[in-house]
């Protein structure tokens, strides 16, 4: 069938990617202007987000023009691009070095973080694996086949050290397991052995793991060594207060918050625009998480339904550990905030799914009765669908329509389905 | 299927996204006044602004301390691009010698944050000529600085006292509100008054970044500057006291080829105010609000004549004659002598075999009791002393103040001593015998006694009784010039002489300088009444040829009496009515010429 896609999810989209920016600006541009490091340039990050931004757009436009057969079909080689780029991260002379890690590939001013790539290509390779295996999932041999896979990704991306793009590949996989499936049982026990892991990592692994663990429990015991990152970020949101300090007129950035306008871009959110902001901002995200569980439960095509499930939970997964991190909730991991947080690889990603997301949202049947909080939001949702004939252009129309031919066959249209959508006139 | 798992998750993943919610809840309306306050302590730092020491003046009007501008050049060693160039262009305006230079340069190669003093006390002009060549000497820094000034020099310096950098124990003691650099009184008014005196600290408060740079003003709490406080002290008897002391002990030193001290106590006779206390020998407190020098610390430190001391309360000495006072007026209120007794003086005392000698060793023949004060005649006085119960006599003694406190606003006053039977049991192992009291009704043995105990004795005779507490800060008022507070005379106690007595012991005292052995301080403009005093010493290693202290203390005019003065001098030799009367006599010339 051929559908006109959600355009709310663009609508979300745009909203982050605005505050985004505008964030970013606010929360470098005092020290980058107080800094030599930066030619005293108070635009210097903001320049190069826009950049980002633009990279990204482009990448949110190439993932909702990709047919999702092809899609599908090149899945193992998504699998095998992000092995690829992880083991050549990890090579001397080809992995770029910065702040103790090596997490760079790239030549010059470009440079990209594989392990970010690497979240979008494992949500496709995930989404295409699961839903070819369907129900063989329940047996263990799918089940550790999958699970290893994972591991041996999760593995290179620790090596770099990274342990948070680990994490949220781990969180993915048991969410997408759940999904699609498989045994309880199977997924609580590999959430049990990520545990012993992490604890394994804790004990062997980086000294700072034990620090950030001991300044997770208790900041306050040691505010001005290692407690130092969340004590500051503590300060910062509750300083913010109700209404927050303004916007702008954050104190906790001036070199007092580390990587403000990067991992702790929340906390100068939370301080310059206080609960009310930052509740928006958290709002924002349970609905990307809602768009995309709606869109799933919307689709009959499990492959598409797992893309939109693992795309939504990907950038939901992240924003739960990163403002976690910042409200002291959650230990010190190292994950950007999607949207928020500076950084091209990220970013691209982020509008990499994003894209997805709203490339399924055209192949989903609307008001599907199985989705309990469909109904609920009915008339909010048939607003943005009455608007959207107006406002996507031509190309993109003829393009989705060309694109979803090849699904037609794979949904089953129900008859309530047929009378809401009339405009629709190909039909088995 | 797979419907209700999407549904079961969502709620799972909303759960969690719930509880951001609540701890931003939490963190920014339960505890936002907490972390405001911490975000307040990150980033908001007071820079102190000194509030201006508070002025002292006299009685009469005259600023005894005042606070004076000078400036001071120092250099920013991470700022000076070439030291010598810099020091050249400097010396042409201060005069540096070679060592000078050299310790500068020194200093310079340590590379500390602190500037590096060039020079300090530096006048206007010095200052502006240095403001010219400022542009040219990247890292000069000129700042000023300001000094505690006493216009007057040593004159009243032991009851002005000086001030100072405050110490490290001072600076870490959290009761204070001391920061280093600060300076505090040491001494005198300027310690017992350095609260009132100090004023309150402002502060510029600026927003600074973790690194403790500036990003921008928040505003000024505006410094408060100290009180002024204005003294009891009469420039004029003041000065008159401080002349005739020096002037005498300078006199005395040449003759008796040793260094001597001395003390001067002018009180009012009606309030206790003191209208002047002077104390020789003397130290130049703008030494020290200048940054003494070791040598001169040391010179003040090692003078054997103890130039610090301020000896009209730190000073503790024989009462000698002047205990006749209360003697008299105890025994009188007692019972055991009467105003118009007559006594025989055969020029010495015999108490139980033991004979206790009158100074005039001749005898004074037939004296009645007015005349035995005015002569000061000792067989008098231990004729009525083997008549008193020590107990008693003691608690006299105690009325009249010996031994305790006068309680007046100076620091480090000395109580004297007042011994007593369990004293002398403790310290020498023996009872108290007859002959400790014979020995006690002249002032001599155990008893001590600071200048200014005597001065209040002698002010509670003269007023008819009343015992005030001294005091030397009249008012206080605040910068502004409006009155914060004005002290009111203190009456410790009436004494428990009747004023009938007090006023026989009155006319012996006045018979002293009419006729008896005060008549150096018989005054031509008032009528002076007063009691000499000759403390007789033993050598000592201070004192090798056990000189005789010399008292006189005094009020005036007899009829109704408006000051006490009273006059100690250490080492004088001779006799009180010779040189300390004489003093006495210069006070009451300036006071009522």
């Amino acid at each position: 069938m051929k559908k006109n896609p959600d355009l709310s999810i663009l609508l979300l989209t745009a909203i982050l990617l605005l505050t985004g920016t505008i964030m970013i600006f606010s929360a470098s541009s005092p020290t980058c202007a107080m800094l030599e490091d930066f030619n005293n340039d108070q635009y210097y990050y903001l320049k190069r987000h826009l950049t980002n931004v633009f990279l990204g757009i482009g990448a949110f436009i190439l993932a909702y023009k990709l047919d999702p057969k092809k899609l599908e079909k090149y899945s193992p080689l998504c699998y095998l691009g992000a092995l690829l780029m992880l083991i050549m991260v990890l090579l001397p002379g080809i992995g770029i070095v910065a702040k103790g890690a090596r997490r760079w590939l790239g030549f010059g001013s470009f440079t990209f973080q594989p392990a970010e790539f690497a979240k979008a290509l494992f949500v496709i390779f995930l989404a295409e694996f699961l839903a070819k295996t369907g129900d063989k999932i329940k047996n263990i041999k799918y089940f550790l086949k999958i699970t290893g896979l994972t591991i041996l990704l999760m593995i290179l991306i620790e090596a770099e050290p990274d342990l948070g793009t680990a994490l949220s590949i781990a969180g993915i996989l048991i969410i997408m397991l759940y999904i699609s499936g498989a045994n309880i049982k199977y997924i609580l026990s590999i959430c049990a052995l990520g545990v012993i892991g992490i604890c394994v990592l804790l004990i062997t692994g980086h000294s700072y793991r034990i620090n950030r663990m001991k300044a997770f429990l208790n900041p306050w015991q040691d505010a001005q060594d290692t407690g130092y990152h969340v004590c500051q970020s503590l300060i910062a949101v509750g300083s913010g207060g109700v209404t927050g300090v303004g916007f702008g007129d954050s104190r906790q950035k001036f070199f007092y918050l580390p990587e403000q306008h990067t991992d702790f871009i929340f906390a100068v959110i939370s301080e310059e625009l206080g609960f009310v902001g930052s509740f928006m901002i958290v709002m924002l995200f349970i609905l990307i998480l809602y768009k995309g569980f709606k869109t799933a439960s919307e689709t009959n095509d499990s492959f598409l339904r797992l893309l939109a499930v693992g795309s939504a939970s990907m950038i939901a997964f992240q924003a739960f550990m990163n403002i976690g991190v910042v409200i002291g909730i959650v230990p010190c991991t190292g994950i950007p905030l999607p949207f928020l947080s500076y950084g091209g690889s990220s970013l691209i990603t982020t509008m990499f799914l994003m894209g997805l997301l709203f490339n399924v949202s055209k192949y989903c049947s609307r008001h599907g009765r199985g989705w309990e909080l469909g109904s609920d939001d009915e008339e909010f949702d048939s607003g943005y669908d009455d608007e959207q004939d107006d406002e996507v252009p031509d190309n993109i129309q003829n393009d989705a329509k060309k694109e979803s031919k090849n699904y037609e066959d794979k949904n089953n249209i129900t008859k309530s389905d047929l009378d809401e959508y009339t405009e629709t006139p190909e039909k088995t | 299927m797979y419907k209700e798992k999407i549904s079961v998750l969502y709620f799972m993943i909303i759960a969690g996204f719930m509880l951001l919610i609540c701890r931003l809840w939490y963190l920014q309306f339960y505890e936002r006044n907490e972390f405001i306050k911490l975000a307040d302590d990150n980033t908001i730092r007071h820079i102190p602004m000194p509030a201006e020491r508070g002025l002292v003046f006299s009685s009469d009007g005259e600023i005894l301390v005042k606070n004076s501008i000078y400036f001071k050049a120092s250099l920013l060693s991470i700022e000076v691009e070439n030291i010598s160039d810099t020091l050249d262009k400097i010396s042409t305006v201060i005069p540096l010698s070679v060592k000078e230079i050299g310790y500068i340069k020194k200093k310079m190669s340590e590379y500390t944050l602190d500037p590096v003093i060039i020079k300090d006390m530096l006048d206007y002009g010095t200052f502006c000529r240095l403001a010219e060549i400022k542009a040219e000497c990247p890292g000069l820094l000129l700042e000023v600085q300001p000094v505690r000034d006493y216009p007057f020099g040593v004159s009243a310096c032991h009851v002005l006292g000086y001030d100072g950098p405050v110490s490290e124990e001072e600076v870490n003691n959290p009761d204070n509100d001391y920061s280093v650099g600060d300076f505090n009184g040491k001494d005198g008014v300027e310690k017992e008054y350095d609260e009132r005196l100090r004023g309150k600290k402002g502060s510029a408060n600026v927003r600074v970044n973790a690194a403790g740079r500036l990003i921008d003003a928040v505003g000024v709490d505006f410094p408060i500057p100290g009180d002024s406080v204005f003294l009891t002290i009469d420039s004029t008897l003041q000065l008159a006291a401080e002349k005739a002391l020096r002037e005498t002990i300078k006199e005395l030193e040449l003759k008796n080829g040793e260094s001597s001290g001395g003390a001067a106590v002018v009180l009012n006779a009606k309030t206790g105010a003191v209208l002047a206390m002077a104390s020789y020998p003397v130290y130049d407190p703008n030494k020290f609000a200048r940054g003494i020098s070791q040598k001169d610390y040391d010179d003040l430190i090692n003078n054997k004549a103890n130039p610090l001391l301020n000896r009209p309360i730190h000073g503790a000495y024989p009462c000698a004659s002047t205990f006749k006072i209360i003697t008299s007026s105890a025994a009188l209120q007692e019972g055991l002598a009467g105003e118009h007794d007559h006594y025989y003086c055969k020029g010495f005392y015999d108490l139980q075999g033991h004979v206790f000698n009158c100074f005039v060793t001749s005898g004074h023949g037939w004296i009645s009791f007015e005349e035995a004060l005015a002569y000061s005649c000792d067989v008098v006085y231990y004729e009525i002393a083997s008549r008193f119960k020590i107990e008693k006599f003691l608690k006299y003694i105690a009325d009249f103040g010996i031994g305790s406190k006068t309680g007046i606003d100076l620091p480090g006053e000395n109580s004297g001593h007042l011994p007593s039977e369990q004293w002398k049991i403790k310290t020498y192992g023996e009872p108290w015998y007859p002959g400790d009291t014979v020995n006690l009704s002249i002032g001599q043995g155990f008893v001590e006694v600071t200048p200014l105990q005597v001065a209040r004795f002698t002010m509670a005779v003269a007023n008819g009784g009343y015992l005030y507490r001294p005091y030397i800060v009249d008012r206080i008022e605040s910068a502004f010039g409006n009155e914060v507070e004005k002290v009111k005379p203190h009456l410790e106690r009436r004494l428990s002489i009747d004023e009938r007595f007090l006023a026989a012991v009155r006319r012996g005292m006045r018979g002293a300088v009419s006729y008896g052995s005060g008549r150096a301080a018989d005054c031509e403009y008032a009528e002076v009444a007063g009691k000499t005093g000759t403390a007789e010493n033993f050598p000592t290693p201070e004192n090798p040829k056990g000189l005789n202290h010399t008292w006189f203390t005094s009020f005036a005019p007899y009829g109704d009496p408006e000051i006490v003065a009273t006059v100690l001098l250490e080492k004088s030799g001779g006799y009180g009515g010779e040189l300390s009367a004489k003093i006495a006599k210069k006070i009451y010339d300036a006071k009522f010429k």
